[in-house]
């Protein structure tokens, strides 16, 4: 229990219910003694409820304090806290859905959650659930990944889909009530696991079909493809897609939108004033609650806080100096108690971006003008999401892998490249010599390419990742 | 050699290009100065090629033995039989195609259009082409993206060859290959017999020599085989358990022949070098290009298709019961997960039907894990006897 006195923290009691309470509540003394006074009472009470998350499983308290340090870094405490309550939000939505009569949807983290919530369902994301069981705790995919394994799924599956769906496979978090899945097209394994998980707990399922061209006929598809998306969704929920909601959501996700570009203007900005850790903020919001204020608000911080640093000329690792640029051409390590991230700013290495953080909207607008321009913006932007836009033709195509790699190490100017070979994507891994040929020889930046799970330290561990990063910075970027 | 081979001209004769990349009928094609299109899958329409004049074959990677070079350009999740397709462009294994045409077939086998273009960039025949697939069938959505992509293969296949594709020239080949369909159909009805005239290492052939080999002449031979068939006594199956195999990808008559000779017989399949190859027809009443288009797109679904389980597990109990198969072998190639997975939901299927299996996964290629396979099949095998 958290009590909290004249806004100051804090006490906890612990009542002996069992060793697993125990260090639960010694974790959870741990997070409050870690927060300090600066932390509100909701604050400490997110950070709580966040480390939990939804599973029956939680952290050893050495995990509360590791995280708890990392979320508390006054360097980027404000960003964190904010990311934080959109967890708490998320998490909060997904526990009462059914108590308020509310449907759960899964889609994949390349499927942008607004039309979900235009719908009135709570979309739940397994590759979020796979992040936060990673970064939280040690060894915390473990679990789902080996529980996928048991049943008989292939071990040279995602290891972000196993993480995630695997705790709902073991009852351990909550299920939805039907499945979508728009990785038909960009990822073979991605989408299979939605199809299994629909099979293996008798969910309903739809697939929404990735075109491989950005061309017309493409457009005009992923119309059509959005449009059965809602009409399943509405007979799903019994009801039809509210107008007005809608638009609330369509305005709010333009409002973000606003912020995500301004973070990216930011990111030019020699040192960059954006924290490496803000990508894990910045996509794991808008994957999880895109289209919500509680997302436009945490992303909003970001923006502000990096602005206040541009002004100050200051870089995002604040005593840490940036020494070198780095762009991730895949995506993070999402590891233990934010390691990926801290420590590479620690080292002098700024990361810029990665592939997740392409949301369709550098381009484009949400169309708020009448219904079908904002289903067709948002289709558009589904069209546009990570790897749904990157990987679904071939490498040169319009809008591929290659191309958002180019511009963004151009646009943000990148010393140099790591590809975070992830060992589920075999699309991105039929590719990345092919990408890698044609980025280096156009941009002359050095590339190096890890061969490592992404959210399995088991494969390698992060000291061994960084050991052969920071190798590469020192010997050859540097 | 089986009583088969050793009784019908035909059955030696359709043999030939499993085993032989460019094998004699192909050379014979190219000695009359015509053209030869490797694809891949199974969505690609071949009538629509049957109908430029230019042989469809079926790109394979039969023959390779190493993957070095391939290596270089896929990475190391990425499945054995793209490498081994791959591998044989960079060695000019297949320096006679005039032309080719990458479908999404899955996330190893499209990346073949960009390894190919620039890990053998000078091996890239004069017509390359990336034939986009959707992912959904019974949707008219799904067959516009399929019609569309497809009049773009044909208006390049035209404007590269010269070549004119016309409704009737469309119609003929659909009578040609529904021919075949119906053919291999009765081969599979001969396959469930009592006593099996044909065995599985000998089916895998024919239907490899289907994708290989021009398609008339292979009508000819097909017939001649099935009449062969009928005057040959079958293998009795009173003491070899009757197997069905399901899985991914497999051109390799060795890998049956590894199956039976533990002392089994092979009697149905689910492969795409197998039953889905041929298993529907094409209606032979409407506009041609249509009726094509919806018989690929909505032939007994590849794992590709998602959301379509239902109908892949609908085909397999049906041919099972249908075969009196004694167990399944369910097989994937490393790496593919699309097959593994369904292997999964099979296996848990099978297992509620009182079928017994095996799952198994594998490389493709040179049987480079034949000892491992061979013992499991064998436990397999002693376990349904018993």
């Amino acid at each position: 229990m958290i009590i909290v006195e004249n806004g100051k923290l804090v006490k906890r009691e612990i009542k002996g219910e069992g060793d697993r309470q125990d260090v639960r509540a010694q974790g959870q003394a741990a997070a409050v003694s870690c927060c300090g006074d600066t932390c509100s009472e909701r604050e400490v009470n997110c950070i709580i409820e966040c480390l939990n998350l939804s599973t029956e499983r939680h952290p050893a308290a050495m995990d509360y304090y590791y995280d708890v340090v990392g979320i508390t870094d006054p360097r980027w405490k404000k960003e964190m806290l904010e990311f934080v309550k959109v967890v708490d939000y998320h998490l909060y939505k997904l526990r009462n859905a059914h108590k308020r009569g509310k449907k759960i949807g899964l889609c994949n983290f390349n499927c942008p959650t607004e039309m979900m919530i235009a719908m009135d369902v709570v979309p739940t994301v397994s590759e979020i659930l796979a992040s936060l069981n990673a970064i939280i705790w040690s060894g915390g995919a473990e679990h789902g990944i080996d529980y996928c394994t048991e049943i008989g799924l292939p071990e040279t599956m995602c290891s972000a889909q196993r993480a995630g769906l695997g705790e709902v496979f073991s009852d351990r978090a909550i299920a939805p009530d039907f499945v979508s899945s728009i990785a038909p097209g960009n990822c073979d394994t991605n989408a299979k696991i939605v199809e299994f998980l629909s099979e293996y707990l008798h969910l309903p399922y739809i697939t929404i079909d990735d075109p491989p061209y950005q061309d017309e006929d493409g457009y005009d598809y992923i119309h059509q493809e959005y449009r059965r998306l809602i009409s399943f969704m509405e007979t799903q929920t019994g009801h039809k897609l509210d107008l007005d909601r809608l638009l609330k959501v369509c305005k709010e996700s333009k409002k973000c939108d606003e912020y995500i570009v301004g973070i990216r203007e930011l990111k030019r900005a020699i040192p960059n004033p954006v924290p490496n850790i803000s990508i894990m903020c910045e996509c794991g919001s808008k994957f999880m609650a895109g289209g919500t204020p509680e997302c436009t608000n945490a992303i909003k911080t970001i923006y502000e806080q990096a602005k206040e640093r541009y002004k100050r000329g200051e870089g995002g690792g604040g005593w840490a100096e940036e020494k070198v640029r780095c762009y991730f051409g895949y995506i993070d390590y999402y590891l233990p108690h934010f390691a990926s991230w801290t420590e590479l700013q620690n080292e002098g290495v700024s990361c810029l971006g990665n592939m997740l953080l392409c949301y369709g909207n550098d381009d484009y607008t949400i169309d708020l003008s009448h219904v079908d321009s904002m289903i067709d913006s948002l289709a558009d932007q589904a069209f546009n999401f990570p790897m749904t836009r990157q990987l679904n033709g071939p490498y040169d195509a319009k809008a591929s892998l290659m191309e958002d790699v180019v511009r963004d190490c151009k646009d943000l100017k990148a010393d140099c490249i790591i590809f975070s070979g992830h060992p589920a994507c075999k699309n991105a891994w039929g590719c990345v010599n092919v990408v890698e040929k044609a980025v280096t020889e156009e941009l002359g930046l050095p590339w190096l390419t890890v061969e490592a799970d992404c959210f399995d330290e088991r494969v390698l561990p992060w000291s061994a990742i960084n050991d052969k990063i920071m190798e590469f910075v020192n010997t050859v970027v540097l | 050699m089986s009583e088969v081979v050793e009784r019908s001209t035909a059955m030696e004769k359709l043999s030939e290009p499993a085993e032989v990349l460019f094998n004699s009928y192909v050379k014979s094609w190219k000695d009359q100065g015509k053209k030869v299109m490797g694809y891949t899958g199974l969505y690609i329409p071949e009538e629509i090629i049957y109908a430029a004049g230019i042989l469809p074959f079926r790109l394979r990677g039969t023959g390779a033995t190493k993957t070095t070079g391939a290596d270089s350009w896929y990475g190391p999740v990425n499945c054995s039989f793209a490498k081994c397709c791959l591998e044989l462009v960079i060695d000019g294994d297949y320096d006679f195609l005039d032309g080719g045409v990458i479908s999404y077939e899955c996330d190893h086998m499209h990346r073949l259009y960009d390894t190919w273009r620039v890990g053998a960039p000078d091996k890239v025949p004069p017509f390359f082409h990336y034939y986009p697939l959707g992912h959904t069938m019974h949707t008219e959505n799904g067959l516009k993206l399929f019609t569309v992509e497809t009049l773009k293969f044909i208006k390049h296949l035209e404007e590269q060859f010269g070549a004119k594709i016309t409704e009737e020239g469309l119609k003929d080949a659909i009578a040609v290959y529904n021919e075949t369909r119906n053919l291999l159909h009765k081969l599979y009805d001969l396959r469930i017999k009592d006593e099996v005239p044909i065995t599985g290492t000998e089916t895998l052939g024919v239907i490899v020599a289907a994708v290989s080999m021009w398609r008339d002449e292979y009508n000819r031979l097909l017939r001649e085989l099935i009449d062969d068939l009928g005057e040959i006594e079958g293998i009795s199956c009173s003491d070899k358990p009757r197997l069905m195999i399901v899985g991914s990808l497999n051109d390799d008559p060795a890998l049956v022949k590894l199956i039976e000779d533990a002392g089994s017989v092979v009697v149905a399949d689910s492969w795409c070098f197998g039953a889905r190859y041929f298993w529907d027809l094409v209606e032979e009443e409407g506009d041609p290009l249509h009726d094509i288009l919806t018989r690929y797109l909505n032939n007994i679904p590849c794992p590709r298709m998602f959301g379509h389980y239902s109908e892949r597990w609908q085909f397999l109990i049906d041919t099972a019961k249908r075969a009196n198969v004694d167990g399944v072998i369910l097989e994937n190639i490393r790496f593919c997960d699309m097959h593994g997975t369904d292997n999964t939901l099979f296996e848990n299927d099978l297992k509620k039907e009182g079928i017994p299996s095996v799952n198994i996964e594998r490389e493709y290629g040179p049987l480079s894990d034949a000892g491992r396979i061979r013992t499991r099949v064998q436990a397999f095998l002693e376990a349904i006897k018993r």
